[in-house]
């Protein structure tokens, strides 16, 4: 049960890492997902000790990613449509 | 832990490092599959068989074609930061800390439960009737809104 813990928490580092290290807004978005399948993970690993709620929470956290990579993914096809780039360093019209 | 569980912690650990690592983003939404499809293979081994099949369905199935056609649409080749050393040899040392303070955790419990996918779906719909609707309306007004922004025509004023 240990190791399970375990892997999870090195997979939501990477993609903690990744996500602070891109500059893609593609690679985020991914790094996104990797951190809600780390999560995901964690939840069926409790739900081995406990009782089926991990399980049930598991299936809401796979239909709230799809929705969210698919406005993700909408979203960034309107970026690309507006400034012709997916580098977020030049995307800076509500920053300063 | 076993000989599987080590073999597939390694796959998804490296499948997800590239992920961030490799130059080609198509390459990267590949490599995502591939930490998919181990994610579900370690749901089969914790014996939650409809969550690994639910997981293939939506996110190899769905999410990952979704990304690869965007990627296939925009995804161009671009610049790689060059990673700070001592910067990544401080989160390494603090991943290293908090893993063995885990590994410092006492489970005492050895006998690990099985659900059925009747047991399951009979909680999801007596006790979690009321959610289950709330993400079908969550999930209708994802599927609006994407379109809504998707079909904006408005080009940058320069």
């Amino acid at each position: 049960m240990i190791e399970y813990l375990i892997l999870s928490f090195i997979l939501i580092s990477i993609a903690v890492i990744g996500i602070l290290t891109t500059k893609n807004a593609l690679r985020i978005l991914m790094g996104i997902e990797i951190m809600l399948n780390a999560a995901a993970l964690n939840f069926v690993a409790f739900s081995r000790i406990y009782n089926v709620l991990g399980e049930i929470f598991v299936l809401f956290i796979l239909i709230i990613a799809a929705a969210e990579s698919a406005i993700g993914l909408s979203i960034i096809l309107m970026l690309y449509k507006y400034y012709k780039t997916l580098d977020l360093e030049k995307v800076r019209e509500m920053r300063w | 832990m076993d000989i599987v569980f080590i073999v597939l912690a390694i796959i998804a650990i490296i499948s997800a490092s590239i992920v961030f690592i490799s130059k080609i983003t198509f390459k990267s939404g590949l490599s995502l599959g591939l930490f998919m499809i181990s994610i579900a293979i370690l749901y089969l081994k914790l014996f939650a068989e409809f969550i690994a099949g639910v997981q293939i369905l939506i996110y190899v199935g769905a999410i990952l074609v979704l990304i690869l056609f965007v990627v296939m649409l925009v995804g161009r080749e671009e610049r790689i930061i060059a990673i700070n050393p001592v910067r990544i040899s401080l989160a390494v040392l603090m991943i290293i800390l908090v893993i063995y303070t885990i590994s410092k955790i006492k489970i005492g419990i050895t006998s690990y439960k099985k659900y059925t996918i009747g047991e399951l779906s009979k909680v999801l719909f007596t006790n979690y009737y009321l959610p289950f609707e709330v993400v079908a309306l969550a999930i209708l007004a994802g599927i609006i809104g994407s379109l809504f922004i998707a079909l904006i025509k408005e080009e940058r004023k320069e």
